[in-house]
């Protein structure tokens, strides 16, 4: 049979509707998963954005995405969203919102960064506003990770240089060293320098400060990791108690487990996380309890090849996604 | 089985015995042996066996001498059947008579002599046809002497001088407010009345050519006319012709009767000779032509020469005096409004008569061209009355409570009833809204130029073709049995309803822009136009009454797209932008459509369906009839009329009752007085309300609270206000309602041809004005209690929870009790405190 111009417009036709329908059904899908599983959501509209042919539905997923992303409270993600006075007002009210700050102050950090974003570099506005603000720690993280997310490499720098030679006169400031830690702890020898100076200088302070106290430990436990020493970092883990450090207790017990699993020790790993509780939101130790799962083979390994077909798998931190690629390598040649 | 029984033949006489089968129910037959002749015999009822029994019963009780005794008169009707046709008679021959068993029996229609036989006992006790005839023909007689003689006795000076002042006094049916002042009159007023010599000699001519010739000849009366059309009528066995000569009819007028029986007509003859010796003859012609009614509200000839022609009667043509007098036998029948066909072809033989008798008459070309103008009447609505031109205030109310009272029988639309009908509105607030409508009309149409939307949607500028195909087309309306009206003005129009929330008590009443001959569409009750936002409150109130929502639910004003490909829907809002996640209270406040769609879903198909059977149409035909669901009637394609607006609004204001609406409070007439209230009629062509209560106080209260927010922002001007505006697509129809304690208004703005919308206008910026002007003067705000079941609590509109102690954002809300927000909002909680840390704690890989 001789293929003719009808058969194919019919075709195409028939593979227009298709993609069509399934586009539709991603995105009703996304908004059917909003409140079950956030991050597939949003992963799902993110995709659904950009492969719609409906400018119709493209603009509803948009602001689906913008306003999911807002509930969650998933700020640097929605950084670039703000194309519209709407969003850029519901944005600086979200900022303003989340990280304690006026609506002035929200509006100027917004717009520092919008600017440091476009240039590709750290503008000396937006470190005279850090210098000049008196910002809590949660502002500084909010803006490295923007800033990390544009691709500026030395966001971190923001961060009060000087302030390891004093003792923290206040919680902000013991806060912000913590911060400082956080963003050196590939440097194992900074980072334990770091821990160490803190201890020296801050003890008072972090024992009045059970919160920042419990991150300090963390922070020590990362450390102890960065060392290879597990049995330090376990301890360490042990001290994170009470109903207040309990996400703190959860990310150590993981990063313990994610070194055994490197380490090979698949079973201590799994046994460690397993009867942890995971909210959907937290793909990254879901992911790494299903990929110790599978590595100990309590669970099989399709449902893992499952779970790296997901939308938002792509959101997932590199490490784990490695670790995950690592077990089901082993798993195909196991079977 | 066969019954021989002897029967004597009707042609030759000989006995003869036929045998029949009596069993069989039918017309049967024989024929004489002796000559020939075929008899039928009626049997269809079986009487013939029964009767024979019943003979032989009695032959057998009777003495042989009696039984031998022949009746000779036997009443051949009780046995007629009627129904046989004629070409069966030769047949039919209804029911024998019976003789005694040796006697023939038979029954004949066509020779009364030939029947025989003897009287039946039930018709011994019946009185012979003679006597029946003697008694008859004594009572006609008695009663055409009895006739004779009252009418030959006029009635007293006295009574007829009584009559005349009646008639003088005479006065129209006025309609006035709730407080007794007078609206309205409806009927003949002074300026009607013109004297004899305002009218030239051929049209007085040409009125007693039609009605009376003889006029100036006869005393009141005209017998040989009368027997002429007794004649006439007895004839055609129907009333085809009257004999009331001008002095009669004017009697009837004055007895306001218009029954026709002979009483009628006694009285009648009676007035009229008193009139006669009473008045002059030019008096009684003057009375007459002052009083007879000419159809459509007018009660005179001049009258009706300014309805209908816009002239002074000496002004009239030929032609148009003739369609006037033509008119006179049936008004509303011969109206040309109505029926010109049936009002020309009286004309046409009024003239040939006239013509043929040599009266003084324009030749036949010139008749033919004066009938452009009677024609020209066809095109005016056959709605119309006169009473638009004798006052300008009020005239809505008033001849829509005119309109309904006649067509309830209650008053006479013939004639004038001299009623007091006494109605609920305030004149004061009537006169004010009357005023104000007219001036921001005025303002409106200064400020907003009208669009047409081409067939191809293509925006043109209102051109002057257009426009008179707009003019042409007109729109028909056909409402709750109402009449009909028709529109054809193209310009923007506006109508205003106010009702007092607690009683359902219309207020004022302003069906457009003037209550003209030309346009009487009364849009407070006869048109349905889609509300817009004006609906989103109800929609909203389902919602929390059924505690789907609360008033700081926040909802996601986000597009919102239905369905794939052509046949998406993706709504917008007024303004095209959305505003993301708000609370309930301000998207109702700021008329937000997705989120009012969002809620409307909510609620469902079944509740949406619900509210309106609740709130609009109270009976499941009307519901099915009017509504059928679909996501956009939440923002307002439905269809309704101020009048529905107005009454389901006042559920808020009413803790949450419903009212039925009530125009017209009592009628007092001569005849009659009538508390309407009582009688629990529907006056505005609204179902009865199906349920009492609609929400709870609580849940009024709450609704009344959200309501004074979307009245702050509706453009109203007035502290304190609840209401909603609503515009619709393309800003075809704007409106607003909602008021405060005493009263509760709809406003309406937009043109009556729906091709036509005003670029650029809002309900709130036309409607919402003219409605804060209106209630400004005397504005008494609705009160707010928290009610039990309610409680106001602090929370954070960006986050819709209740409020942290340092939350900038903070404000007071309203809630039924149970129906709270859940959690605090992070407003002022410092990092150590705030879950940034547990974030921290997460974000620990990379």
């Amino acid at each position: 049979m001789r293929i003719k111009p009808f058969h194919l417009t019919t075709l195409l036709i028939c593979l227009l509707q298709v993609t069509t329908l399934q586009a539709a059904n991603t995105y009703t899908r996304a908004l059917a998963l909003r409140e079950t599983d956030p991050i597939e959501a949003e992963a799902l509209l993110a995709r659904f954005v950009k492969e719609t042919g409906s400018d119709k539905l493209r603009r509803a997923a948009r602001y689906d995405l913008f306003f999911l992303r807002l509930r969650n409270s998933r700020l640097v993600e929605a950084f670039a969203q703000g194309e519209t006075n709407t969003f850029r007002r519901r944005y600086r009210e979200a900022v303003s919102l989340r990280l304690n700050l006026q609506a002035k102050q929200a509006s100027r950090l917004i717009g520092n960064l919008a600017k440091a974003c476009a240039e590709k570099e750290l503008p000396e506005s937006l470190a005279a506003n850090f210098a000049a603000g008196n910002f809590g720690a949660a502002v500084y993280e909010f803006a490295i990770r923007v800033m990390q997310n544009c691709h500026i490499a030395d966001a971190a720098e923001i961060l009060t240089p000087g302030i390891w030679a004093a003792k923290s006169t206040s919680e902000r400031q013991l806060a912000l060293k913590l911060l400082k830690i956080r963003y050196s702890i590939e440097d194992a020898a900074l980072a334990a320098e770091q821990v160490a100076n803190v201890a020296a200088l801050d003890a008072d302070l972090l024992a009045a400060t059970p919160a920042l106290n419990g991150q300090y430990t963390l922070l020590q436990a990362r450390v102890a990791l960065a060392h290879g020493d597990l049995a330090a970092a376990r301890s360490r883990c042990k001290e994170l108690v009470g109903a207040q450090a309990k996400s703190l207790r959860q990310a150590c017990r993981f990063l313990v487990a994610f070194q055994l699993a490197e380490n090979g020790q698949f079973a201590d790993a799994y046994q460690l996380v397993q009867g942890l509780e995971v909210a959907p939101h937290q793909i990254d130790y879901r992911l790494m309890r299903l990929t110790l799962a599978v590595a100990a083979q309590k669970v099989s390994p399709d449902k893992l090849q499952k779970f790296m077909r997901r939308a938002s798998y792509r959101y997932s931190a590199g490490s784990i996604k490695d670790l995950a690629g690592k077990v089901m390598a082993l798993s195909a040649a196991g079977a | 089985m066969r019954h021989a029984f002897e029967h004597a033949c009707r042609r030759c006489g000989a006995v003869f015995s036929p045998a029949l089968e009596l069993d069989n129910y039918s017309v049967l037959t024989a024929a004489c042996p002796h000559c020939g002749y075929a008899h039928g015999y009626d049997n269809r009822e079986g009487k013939i066996l029964r009767l024979l029994r019943e003979k032989q019963g009695q032959t057998e009780a009777l003495p042989p001498a009696a039984a031998n005794v022949q009746t000779a008169e036997v009443d051949e009707d009780r046995f007629a059947e009627p129904e046989i046709a004629e070409s069966e008679r030769h047949l039919s021959a209804p029911s024998p008579s019976w003789t005694t068993t040796q006697e023939p029996i038979e029954y004949t229609d066509h020779d009364e002599k030939d029947v025989v036989g003897r009287r039946l006992p039930w018709q011994a006790r019946l009185p012979g046809i003679r006597q029946i005839v003697f008694v008859a023909s004594t009572a006609v007689t008695l009663l055409i002497v009895a006739v004779l003689v009252l009418q030959a006795i006029p009635l007293s000076d006295e009574e007829a001088r009584g009559y005349l002042a009646q008639l003088k006094n005479r006065e129209a049916d006025v309609v006035l407010d709730r407080n007794g002042h007078e609206l309205n009159r409806l009927g003949v007023s002074g300026s009607d009345k013109v004297t004899l010599a305002d009218y030239p000699r051929w049209q007085i001519d040409t009125l007693l050519f039609a009605e009376d010739k003889n006029f100036f000849r006869h005393h009141g009366v005209e017998y040989t006319a009368i027997l002429r059309a007794a004649l006439n009528n007895a004839l055609r066995l129907r009333y085809a012709q009257g004999a009331s000569t001008i002095t009669q009819q004017l009697a009837r007028i004055m007895l306001q009767n218009r029954q026709k029986n002979i009483l009628r007509k006694l009285s009648e003859i009676r007035l009229a000779r008193a009139l006669e010796t009473e008045l002059s003859k030019p008096k009684i012609l003057e009375l007459y032509m002052n009083h007879v009614y000419l159809g459509h509200g007018n009660y005179s000839f001049a009258s009706a020469a300014r309805f209908y022609y816009d002239k002074a009667p000496a002004e009239l043509t030929y032609n148009e005096f003739l369609s006037i007098v033509a008119l006179i036998p049936s008004p509303e029948r011969y109206s040309p409004l109505r029926n010109g066909r049936r009002l020309i072809a009286r004309m046409d033989a009024l003239y040939e008569r006239m013509r043929a008798s040599g009266a003084k008459v324009p030749d036949a070309s010139a008749y033919q061209a004066g009938m452009a103008a009677v024609n020209a009447q066809a095109e005016r609505f056959s709605t119309e009355t006169a009473f638009g031109s004798k006052s300008r205030v009020a005239l809505w109310p008033a001849q829509y409570a005119r309109d309904f009272l006649t067509q309830r029988h209650i008053l006479s639309g013939e004639n004038q009833n001299s009623a007091r009908v006494y109605t609920t509105i305030d004149a004061e607030l009537q006169a004010r809204a009357e005023t104000l409508l007219a001036k921001h009309l005025q303002r409106a149409r200064q400020n907003f130029r009208s669009v047409i939307r081409s067939s191809d949607q293509k925006e043109i500028r209102l051109k002057k073709k257009l426009q008179n195909a707009a003019l042409d087309s007109g729109l028909l309306l056909d409402l709750g049995g109402l009449p009909l009206a028709r529109e054809t003005d193209a310009g923007l129009q506006a109508a205003l309803l106010a009702i007092s929330p607690r009683t359902g008590e219309i207020l004022a009443m302003v069906g457009g822009e003037s209550f003209q001959s030309k346009n009487q569409l009364n849009r407070t009750v006869q048109m349905r136009r889609q509300t817009g936002s004006a609906i989103k409150p109800f929609i909203y109130a389902k919602a929390l009454s059924q505690h789907l929502i609360h008033a700081a639910t926040l909802i996601d004003d986000t597009p919102y797209v239905v369905g794939s490909g052509s046949k998406t829907w993706a709504p917008e809002n007024i303004n095209g932008g959305f505003e993301g996640p708000m609370p309930a209270r301000d998207a109702l406040a700021k008329s937000r459509n997705i989120p009012a769609i969002r809620v409307g879903r909510l609620v469902g198909r079944d509740g949406v369906t619900e509210l309106f059977s609740d709130f609009f149409f109270q009976s499941e035909n009307a519901r099915s009839e009017r509504f059928s669901y679909d996501e956009t009637v939440a923002i307002g394609t439905i269809s309704l009329s101020p009048l529905e607006m107005a009454r389901a609004f006042s559920v808020f204001l009413n803790n949450g009752f419903l009212n039925d609406p009530l125009l017209i409070m009592r009628v007092e007439s001569a005849e009659k007085s009538v508390d309407m209230r009582k009688t629990h009629v529907d006056q505005l062509g609204l179902n009865p309300a199906s349920k009492d209560r609609l929400l709870s106080q609580a849940e009024a209260q709450l609704m009344l609270s959200l309501l004074k927010s979307s009245g702050k922002k509706s453009g109203a001007g007035i502290s304190g206000i609840v209401g909603k505006t609503g515009t619709s697509s393309e800003s075809r129809d704007l409106w607003f309602v909602g008021g405060g304690k005493e009263v509760v208004v709809a406003v309406w703005f937009g043109y009556d041809d729906m091709r036509y919308a005003i670029p650029g206008a809002t309900g709130s910026a036309l409607a919402a004005k003219l409605a804060g002007d209106f209630l400004r003067p005397d504005f008494k705000p609705a009160n707010f209690k928290l009610q039990p079941g309610m409680v106001r609590l602090r929370v954070c509109p960006l986050t819709g929870r209740t409020a942290s102690e340092s939350c900038p954002h903070a404000r007071s809300e309203i809630f039924l009790s149970g129906v709270v927000p859940e959690g605090e909002c992070l407003h002022g909680i410092s990092d150590e405190q705030s879950d940034f840390m547990a974030v921290m704690g997460e974000s620990q890989f990379r």
